[in-house]
């Protein structure tokens, strides 16, 4: 059963208001980076790459993370070394700002920030999500909640993009 | 979308007309393909229309005359190599074929881009169920229909949907009609009928919402997703008459704010979720007791509704939608200066009333039924544009060339009080007739309203026209009751009526009294901004927009209704007219009142006047213009001679339907052009019968040019005695001079104006416009200038055929009333071929089913 | 009918014949394209004390409906139109328009080249007028001598407290001359609301506990209002997720420095594309203003510009920095006009929601 929680104007919402907390919290958009995790992360890093350029006619770096490798809950992947740095820019001295596209147990997060580590001392690190469903197993929050939605723990989030997936919404997958 | 430039798109044009179809897929094509020219991009357009503008006159780069088939198309992509498909100019037909051109890879293997649909959008165009299916999936209501095997689940479905309900039979092996339920007694019976002559044993039960009010959205979508509503119109008629076959207002009249948004919304989300590029129009039923609405129908192909869209509020739709059909956003669209720059992103308001009203084939095809349904049967339709409705209402009255007694009440009809209430719940073409005799006759609006599903509103509005002149008649020569009566709509010949007098005589008292008609133009904005579209309409208020033009002015005057009898070809005939004039340095100007007409595409004449075709309409427009020459065609000859009797220089163009009964004439004709002084043959052409095409067909074969060496010879031979015959005419012009086989030599039989058929058959064949010669001699010049580069027709190595298509199939005429004549013609084919045979072979390709 | 006309300072008269009240009456005079919605146009507060003229040419036609006001009661000075059908159709069987501005004391007069007048307000800008029985130098000498009230909000704004319950977020709404839209479209969103005065103290406000305050719309010039209404925003902003609409929006824009410019051509209507800057989308909504937001005096490190009329560039919405406090121009809500803007009030909604934190 799936039920559509997030309609394709309620997601470019979230996405716009998390852009102008982005400038609230940052008091502007000095050496602010966005480092998306893969996959819908980037994208929804990237969209807000875009509304920061509308607004302050500036463009923000959006680097990528793979975090496969880096998940203390997954075998490890041969092919991706965790010690290899993956974006394109340093990240010494900036504000990154960490996308991704749901926050569950905060096990992908902790990867991230491993992952991040490798390229620089950052100024900070603040964490975006589109959706923060609960049930945290690490002692992670978001800085930047597009929205909150309470799930049981065996139900499944399913996030689309266009980019991806043709469409954007947000949905509840429940198997059973 | 693939980003790549586009450098060469490909129009596929609507064919002939039909009833439901004129001229207004050639108008979109002429300006949308002249507008992605400006843009840069090669247009290629393929028709076998011979009346089409479009296929002249530098409108495209290239143009194929070709069938419209699968075979046909998929050899031109293959010669072309054309980067897009512009899938929306040819109405539901080309959506056929494009499907058959994707199932068969045509697009893919030639790298050919679908331009302003997804690809699915061809299954939902064709596939009614699936494009409901897609609309429920939006959250849009649709009307809920079933097909059901038993009265139990007939039973069912009421209980969803309630009473009343129409029943269908599915796949009925008899002719079988919709049958509306209004309680069980009804639907049982009408399931036992249904059950008994489906072949499946199932019937269909559908949702019935006939007595809703039908409205209309035209929306307008770029490829950036920016959507904007270009107008919101609504049917005088409930749902139940079919909305070609019904009168529509712009904007709407009777509907709330609420109500207004609820539909602009709808349809813009719809056009949104279906990435639709380009226009849509969008159809909805209102149930006017519950404010619920559903969506009946999702056009995202060009049609009426657009084009009256375009025509009510001056936004320059096509060019527009060209510029978004080949990817650029509403936001760069460039606009001609007479433009303000943002004018594509301003949704589009009006401070005029527009009415179109049908007009019906019934005066020539008399034996058919006159009732309105939900199918189709009017060929064409009239615009009336005032500053209220009522004025909106009476212009477009008039401009159906019905008699004005058709329209004015206080004439008692005939009707028995029986029969009155029966025409006001079965309505038939004219009823407006009808309407205004039973207010005359003291019922009630409310009643009148609830017999009729008609907004009660326009029954106040219709009252008013009565008490107006009422006033009128029982004050002769009264100022006040002159200056109210013109305010909304009546003219000098309605108080010369009531007043018993003459027009001339009231127009004298009229501009005594300082009552003048003044103009207004239709531009997009509502006053707010400055938007030239050289279109105006006229009205009785204080201020005059209209400025004469200036230099050397001919005025056209438009073909008005299209009426069955190859009259599409007179809208030809009069926009082909106006091409050529503005070349010759005239600035001409239109009179013409049809929202469908290529006449009316911007570019062609420098001004347009959308306005009846009476005398007093006629000189308002006159007084203000004083052109140096007017221009009259066929269906105007009394209006010509009495625009010449008051002293107007007109020139008549008469060149109308050949004059007589040709479907067994197979003997060959000579076409010539004279100045008067001179003559000059093009060539000999023949008429054969249309069985040479295929079985069932009722009228004839044009073929032209004859290149039978013995028959040129002869005619040769008889060269003198033609040049004497069509001198002894008189008036420079086009003819046809008939030949006759007498003891088997060659005759001269009749000489008659050149058919307007034979006139685009000939510009055809030669790719050389006769009406630019017909022009010039009319003007007076001498044919060796007139002719010196028209190109020798004797080198021609194709041959030309071209016949009528009929309206029998689609209005169930049989009988002795199917008789293959021009006047009972609603279009026309052409095609050619190197030999005779084959030409016919490509006339019947893709009209194996017309009715020709 | 009587014969009236509609005077105008300039000197023209417009001869056209009454309906509604047979009052004489002056204010001052704007047009409206708007195609729908002359009921929700006519009782407006933003239209206090002003004459309205409409360039849709049939106004009146399906009556006067119990769901379309925007206020209690109407307060303009005058209707002006080409054509009134002074009838009622529609289902609810209420008033027919010229009924109900008989009732509510307010002239109309039709027959008038609206479009004349329109074109001419276009170029000259609004001014005064008058609906007189005979247009004479007396009648235009008193149309010169008659000074408009500048106190339009105190005269509509409500003066008392009142509550418009709902069972989710609370919100107060700081009223200047509501369109009931707002409430209507709070309503939806299960806001419980509780409406102010204009004059209600910063203190006033905080003591209610919102999770959200709305500036409504009102009529009049933003600089004829209190200076304590810019302290109460100011102090306000920085708490308390802030949403500012019309007059609201001004105040807004006021209280973080900018100034407000008189508007020329004014906008009323609904048919300007406007653009969204950060998402580059093109909307449309009904507008309402004389007044601008002077782009020059914008502090950019404060303010930033959200929404922007793409036909003359003015500013149509804007948004501070450093905090959820934002405002719009246009009328998000509609009534009369496209519903484009509505999820405004849910971007409103998420704001509060955000700042409340999880619900977990």
């Amino acid at each position: 059963m799936q039920k559509e929680v997030v309609d394709s104007m309620a997601l470019k919402r979230a996405l716009t208001r998390i852009t102008y907390e982005i400038i609230e919290q940052n008091k502007g958009i000095r050496n602010v980076v966005l480092v998306g995790i893969k996959t819908r992360g980037v994208y929804i890093a990237q969209r807000i790459a875009e509304r920061l350029q509308q607004l302050e006619d500036a463009e923000i770096p959006v680097g990528e993370l793979d975090i496969t490798a880096f998940r203390d809950d997954q075998p490890l992947d041969a092919a991706l070394a965790p010690t290899d740095y993956q974006l394109a820019f340093s990240v010494a001295g900036k504000r990154v700002i960490l996308v991704d596209d749901v926050l569950f147990t905060g096990r992908t997060i902790r990867a991230a920030l491993d992952a991040l580590m490798g390229g620089g001392r950052p100024q900070s690190i603040s964490l975006a999500v589109l959706v923060d469903r609960g049930h945290r197993e690490l002692p992670i929050r978001a800085d930047f909640i597009g929205k909150n939605i309470p799930t049981a723990r065996q139900e499944r989030i399913k996030v689309s993009m266009t980019e991806v997936d043709g469409h954007d919404g947000i949905e509840i997958i429940n198997d059973n | 979308m693939n980003n790549q430039a586009l450098q060469k798109v490909l129009i596929i044009g609507a064919g002939h007309n039909d009833i439901g179809r004129e001229g207004q897929h050639d108008a979109a094509v002429t300006q949308i393909g002249s507008a992605i020219r400006k843009l840069g991009i090669a247009v290629i357009f393929v028709d076998n229309n011979p009346f089409s503008v479009a296929a002249e006159n530098n409108f495209a780069d290239k143009v194929y005359l070709e069938p419209l088939t699968v075979g046909s198309l998929s050899k031109i992509i293959a010669d072309e190599q054309p980067d897009g498909l512009i899938p929306s100019l040819g109405g539901i037909q080309r959506v056929n074929l494009i499907q058959g051109l994707i199932r068969n890879n045509v697009l893919k293997n030639n790298h050919v881009r679908l331009l302003q649909w997804d690809a699915d959008m061809i299954d939902l165009i064709i596939n009614p169920a699936l494009m409901s299916n897609r609309l429920k999936a939006l959250g849009q209501p649709v009307i809920a229909s079933q097909v059901v095997a038993s009265q139990a689940e007939a039973d069912q479905v009421i209980s969803h949907v309630g009473f009343p309900v129409i029943v269908k039979s599915v796949a009925p092996r008899i002719e079988a009609s919709r049958q509306l339920c209004e309680d069980e007694d009804d639907l049982a019976q009408a399931l036992e009928m249904g059950f008994k002559v489906s072949a499946t044993k199932q019937c269909i039960v559908e949702q019935s919402i006939v007595g809703y009010k039908e409205i209309e959205f035209v929306g307008l979508r770029d490829c950036k997703g920016t959507a904007l509503l270009i107008a919101g119109m609504e049917n005088f008629d409930p749902v139940g008459i079919h909305s070609a076959d019904s009168i529509v207002f712009a904007p709407t009249q009777t509907i709330t704010d609420q109500e207004y948004q609820q539909f602009r919304q709808a349809t813009l989300k719809i056009m949104r979720a279906m990435r639709i590029v380009g226009p849509c129009h969008v159809q909805f039923a209102l149930d006017p007791v519950t404010q619920k609405y559903y969506v009946i129908k999702v056009t995202p192909y060009f049609d009426r509704a657009m084009a009256l869209a375009a025509r009510a509020t001056g936004y320059p739709l096509a060019a527009i939608s060209a510029s978004l059909m080949v990817g650029v956003s509403l936001a760069e669209v460039k606009l001609p200066s007479n433009y303000r720059k943002q004018t594509a992103l301003i949704e589009p308001v009006l401070d005029h009333i527009v009415c179109r009203i049908p007009v019906w084939p019934f005066n020539v095809l008399k034996k058919v039924s006159h009732q309105l349904d939900t199918v189709m049967e009017s060929t064409g339709a009239v615009l009336g544009i005032g500053r209220s409705t009522e004025e909106a209402l009476l212009k477009g009255m008039r401009a159906t060339d019905e008699s004005r007694y058709h329209v004015i009440a206080n004439q008692p009809q005939q009707y028995s009080e029986g029969e009155l209430i029966q025409r006001l719940i079965h309505p038939q073409a004219g009823q407006m007739l009808v309407l205004l005799e039973a207010l005359n006759r003291g019922y009630q609006i409310d009643e009148l309203a609830e017999l009729t599903k008609i907004d009660a509103f326009y029954f106040y509005k219709l009252s008013h026209i009565i008490e107006i002149e009422k006033a009128l008649r029982d004050h002769p020569f009264d100022v006040h009751a002159l200056g109210r009566a013109k305010y909304f709509g009546f003219t000098d010949e309605d108080a010369a009526d009531a007043w018993q007098t003459t027009p001339d005589k009231v127009s004298h008292f009229a501009l005594e009294n300082e009552i003048h008609p003044t103009f207004k133009e239709i531009e997009p904005t509502a006053g707010e901004f400055t938007e030239q579209t050289n279109t105006y309409y006229s009205t009785y208020e204080y201020d005059n927009e209209s400025q004469p033009l200036t230099g050397k002015k001919a005025l056209v005057i438009g073909s008005g209704a299209n009426r069955i009898g190859t009259n599409h070809g007179n809208d030809y005939l009069v926009s082909q007219l106006l091409f050529y004039l503005k070349k010759a340095d005239y600035q001409p100007i239109l009179v013409n009142a049809n929202p469908n007409s290529v006449a009316m595409t911007p570019q062609l004449a420098a001004k347009r006047y959308v306005e009846p075709k009476q005398v007093s309409d006629i000189l308002n427009v006159l007084a203000i213009e004083k052109p140096s020459v007017i221009f009259t065609t066929y269906h105007d000859y009394h209006l010509g001679r009495k625009l010449i009797d008051l002293g107007f220089h007109v020139i008549q163009i008469d060149n109308s339907l050949p004059k007589e009964q040709i479907k067994t004439n197979d003997q060959p004709a000579v076409e010539v052009i004279s100045d008067g002084n001179d003559v000059a043959i093009f060539g000999i052409s023949e008429v054969i019968a249309g069985n040479n095409l295929r079985t069932g067909v009722h009228g004839s074969v044009a073929v032209f040019p004859i290149q039978d060496k013995a028959e040129n010879q002869a005619i040769e031979a008889l060269q003198a005695e033609i040049k004497q015959r069509v001198l002894s005419y008189g008036t420079p012009g086009v003819y046809t001079v008939r030949l006759t086989i007498v003891d088997a030599t060659l005759r001269l039989a009749t000489v008659e104006p050149m058919s307007l058929a034979k006139m685009a058959l000939i510009s055809k064949a030669s790719g050389s416009s006769v009406t630019r010669l017909l022009l010039h001699v009319k003007l007076g010049e001498p044919l060796e200038k007139v002719m010196y580069d028209y190109p020798d027709l004797t080198k021609l190595n194709k041959i030309f055929v071209q016949a009528n298509t009929f309206p029998y199939n689609q209005l169930q005429i049989f009988g002795d009333e199917i008789t293959g004549e021009p006047g009972h013609a609603t279009g026309t084919v052409i095609a050619h071929g190197a030999t005779l045979r084959e030409a016919l072979a490509a006339l019947n390709a893709g009209n194996e089913s017309t009715d020709f | 009918m009587a014969d009236r006309y509609l005077i105008l300072e300039d000197g023209s008269a417009y001869l056209g014949e009454g309906f509604g009240s047979p009052a004489v009456s002056t204010g001052e005079i704007v047009f409206n394209t708007s195609m729908t919605g002359y009921q929700e146009i006519i009782t407006n507060q933003i239209y206090h004390n002003q004459i309205i003229a409409f360039t849709q040419p049939t106004i009146g036609s399906y009556g006067i409906n119990h769901d379309s006001y925007e206020s209690i009661l109407p307060t303009v000075k005058g209707v002006v139109v080409r054509d009134v059908a002074s009838i009622s159709t529609n289902r609810q069987r209420r008033w027919s328009l010229d009924q109900y501005l008989k009732q509510q004391n307010i002239p109309g007069i039709s027959h008038i080249d609206t479009r004349h007048l329109a074109k001419n307000l276009r170029a000259s800008g609004p001014m005064k007028a008058s609906i007189v029985d005979v247009a004479d130098a007396h009648a235009f000498d008193q149309l010169g001598a008659t000074v408009l009230t500048n106190q339009q909000v105190a005269a509509v704004a409500t003066p008392k407290p009142f509550p418009n319950p709902g069972t989710g977020l609370n919100v107060v709404v700081v009223d200047f001359g509501l369109k009931h839209g707002i409430l209507r479209e709070l309503s939806k969103r299960a806001c419980n609301v509780t409406v102010l005065p204009y004059t209600a103290t910063t203190e006033e406000i905080i003591n209610l506990d919102p999770d959200g305050v709305v500036l409504s719309t009102g009529p009049g010039k933003p600089q004829d209002l209190p200076d304590s209404v810019l302290t109460m925003i100011q102090n306000i902003q920085n708490r308390i997720p802030l949403f500012a609409i019309g007059l609201g929006h001004e105040l807004f824009a006021m209280a973080n420095g900018a100034q407000i410019m008189k508007l020329s051509p004014e906008h009323h209507g609904a048919n300007h594309p406007i653009r969204e800057v950060i998402t580059n989308q093109i909307i449309y909504a009904s507008q309402g203003q004389g007044f601008a937001v002077d782009p020059d005096t914008i502090d950019r490190n404060k303010l930033i510009t959200t929404f922007v009329d793409l036909i003359d560039g003015t500013i149509q919405g804007l948004r501070y920095r450093d905090f959820p406090a934002f405002s719009v121009q246009f009328f998000p809500d509609g009534a009369p006009g496209p519903t484009d803007a509505l999820d405004i009030f849910d971007e409103f909604v998420e704001s509060m929601q955000q700042a409340r934190g999880p619900i977990w």
